[in-house]
């Protein structure tokens, strides 16, 4: 197989990211990402894309610390690099507070992201209604600048991008080789999983220059992420609701809760709300499977239901579905090889 | 009783409000007046980033470091206000960084969290081996100083928009005292070889990712004599020139070069911003503020000066703590007036 063929669908930052990932694992592979929306209008323009882990129940722990780990190391790279501004990477210091002690006084990540440790006494005052907190310095991708970046880096390397709406993976089998499933939400119709289910999120994005910390809620319903040009204030977890429609009284109550948290947002200008639906599943499924239908087989490999920890962990996700991908191509070279015999 | 401040940057601006605010009630016939040749936004104060932060070291000035911690404390008070947007005033964190370890300043417990730098954060300054992390406060004079002119307008302050020839001159109009926060030109009013520029130039730019203040430290050229990055709430203020005894307010292209160049290879996506605009100022460099009360003899009257002046590039950091210092000063001075029982506050 001299240059395979590998569609990826999808063009979130899971689609995007695995597709530059398989062109730099397979730099012989001919890679076209199919998706029927791209940046501004996908779920990660959403998102804050701030790098904070969420848990994933049925991953095991040391296989999302490595995710994270990857995905930290990446960016940190980028932000420090001149490009930095133009892929909307910035580093971002901040405070996560909890109203009462949690259980777990130091997450999987604490010695990933820069300088974490409990915030002191006087820098807790600046949060009355809450008892404990950790201080820290994280990255921020910035989307659409983000996305935009990626997209650059694929054409660069000679892939294709079509708007293309692929309502069945099978579709595909006669134009590629491989199929990667980055649909995010999209994959509950496209390949009819149940386990994946909507979190709907429901955000504002102010014009807030002078907020330059993050500040979450333990609790993860309430965050104000400033990003290069707006502050991402939320938000809502509605598990199940698949409304992309902005709730006006959700809009009210996302803004006073940030504002007590932070009262200078009071003077926030330009509100814009956003929702997106979080592809949520218990594990991130990265996956290998063959569809096969009348002795025809498409290898395919799945990377979706990355929820709310998308951005946290899609370079650590893109990485091993490119490898999956790698052992595809291996297994198809393998069978042709069969086949000649 | 009428009191002239001569000098209307941070200094003047906000001694004026402390002691109104203190004196108004008490004194009735308290009538305050601003004299300056120049106003917001084309004082010393308006150049400034705005970033609280003393020197690295104290020189054993414990009383400039109280000044300092009685501002910032001051300042904490007042973030959750309503008028914190207004007044300019916002947490900003970030980095202090050196070439080889030195020891805590005497800010390290005034500011939030402060912390050595761990060695990956260290990865981020390529030449920079040592260095603090902390929260502390920005107050933007382009804000604060309109801020504070309302609040004197709001108490029937009087502006006057002149140039003060000398302390006699408004002791000729019937002024009782004269509060002097007249910065780099106090020389002009009474000689005072101690007072030189410390010369400073910055680049404003538009750098909207950059959160964090960085500010680099050659213990051997000085202070702010090597490469900043202060990033303010419309801009980014780029900086690191001090010239002591440079009178020159032009901006000087060797120097923007420098700036320039130094600030791109602290962090290079800096290279692709762009430059909203350029300033000199004059810092008003003095071994220590003058913060004083000087009597005047005008034949049997006695005329009383408060000197509140020779900041140096800590106004902003320091000046809540001179401004109330400069009021217990007017409070000793209306008790022997027998204008006043006691002087409100504490004693000191």
């Amino acid at each position: 197989m001299a240059s395979p063929k590998v569609a990826v669908v999808g063009a979130g930052v899971i689609g995007l990211s695995t597709a530059l990932c398989i062109t730099e694992t397979c730099p012989s592979c001919s890679v076209t990402v199919l998706s029927d929306q791209f940046s501004p209008n996908t779920t990660s323009d959403v998102a804050a894309g701030m790098l904070i882990p969420h848990t994933y129940p049925d991953t095991p722990v040391h296989r999302q610390r490595q995710w994270f780990k990857e995905t930290f190391t990446y960016l940190f790279a980028i932000s420090n690099s001149c490009e930095a501004s133009e892929a909307g990477i910035h580093l971002v210091s901040g405070w996560q507070v909890f109203k009462s002690t949690p259980k777990e006084e130091l997450p999987f990540w604490s010695d990933i992201v820069l300088g974490f440790r409990p915030m002191s006494e006087a820098e807790l005052q600046k949060f009355p209604q809450h008892q404990f907190g950790q201080a820290f310095t994280t990255l921020k991708c910035d989307c659409p600048p983000y996305l935009l970046w990626l997209e650059k880096r694929l054409k660069a390397t000679g892939a294709q991008m079509y708007t293309r709406k692929v309502a069945d993976l099978w579709e595909l089998h006669s134009e590629y080789d491989i199929v990667v499933n980055c649909t995010g939400m999209g994959a509950h119709q496209l390949v009819g999983d149940k386990q994946l289910f909507p979190v709907r999120g429901q955000v504002l994005k102010v014009h807030a220059p002078w907020v330059k910390h993050f500040i979450r809620d333990g609790d993860g319903l309430t965050y104000i992420y400033p990003g290069i040009h707006r502050v991402t204030l939320g938000g809502t977890r509605d598990k199940g609701s698949w409304s992309l429609s902005p709730d006006p009284g959700t809009t009210r109550d996302i803004f006073d809760r940030c504002c007590s948290l932070e009262p200078s947002l009071q003077g926030a200008q330009d509100i814009e709300v956003k929702v997106g639906l979080r592809p949520s599943r218990q594990c991130v499924r990265v996956q290998r499977e063959v569809l096969s239908q009348g002795g025809v087989k498409l290898p395919v490999v799945h990377n979706y239901g990355h929820g709310a920890g998308g951005f946290s962990v899609h370079r650590g996700t893109a990485n091993e579905a490119a490898h999956l991908v790698g052992e595809c191509i291996s297994a198809l070279q393998g069978s042709s090889l069969r086949a000649k015999l | 009783m009428r009191v002239a401040v001569i000098g209307a940057g941070v200094i003047g601006l906000s001694s004026a409000l402390c002691i109104h605010e203190q004196f108004h009630g008490l004194v009735p016939s308290l009538e305050l007046e601003v004299y300056a040749d120049h106003f917001t936004p084309h004082t010393t104060s308006d150049g400034a980033a705005g970033l609280w932060q003393p020197y690295l070291s104290d020189h054993g000035n414990l009383q400039e470091t109280l000044w300092n911690k009685e501002t910032f404390d001051y300042l904490l008070g007042h973030l959750h206000s309503p008028a914190a947007k207004e007044m300019g005033l916002f947490l900003i964190s970030g980095y202090n960084l050196f070439t080889e370890p030195v020891p805590d300043p005497s800010w390290k417990n005034i500011v939030l969290g402060f912390r050595n730098l761990t060695p990956k954060e260290l990865q981020l300054f390529p030449g920079y081996s040592y260095g603090w992390f902390n929260t502390a406060l920005m107050l933007e004079g382009r804000s604060y100083l309109p801020w504070l002119t309302n609040r004197l307008t709001q108490r029937g302050v009087k502006f006057f928009h002149k140039k003060v020839e000398s302390f006699q001159e408004l002791f000729a109009q019937g002024v009782d005292v004269v509060l002097n926060c007249s910065g780099m030109r106090a020389g002009d009013l009474q000689p005072d070889p101690e007072l030189q520029p410390g010369r400073g130039q910055v680049i404003k730019v538009l750098a909207p990712w950059v959160k964090h203040f960085i500010i680099t430290h050659d213990l051997k050229s000085g202070i702010y004599n090597s490469p900043y990055i202060i990033p303010g709430s419309e801009f980014t203020v780029l900086g690191g020139i001090y010239q002591f005894g440079n009178w020159s307010e032009e901006n000087s292209a060797k120097d923007r070069k420098s700036i320039w160049d130094s600030c791109c290879r602290l962090l290079p996506a800096l290279q692709k911003v762009k430059i909203v605009g350029e300033w000199s100022g004059l810092r008003p460099a003095r071994p220590s503020v003058r913060l004083e009360r000087e009597s005047v003899h005008l034949g049997n009257l006695q005329a009383e000066v408060i000197h509140n002046y020779g900041h140096g590039g800590f106004g902003i950091t320091i000046h809540w703590g001179c401004a109330m210092a400069a009021a217990r000063i007017f409070g000793s001075i209306l008790q022997e007036k027998k204008q006043l029982a006691t002087p409100p506050g504490p004693r000191l």
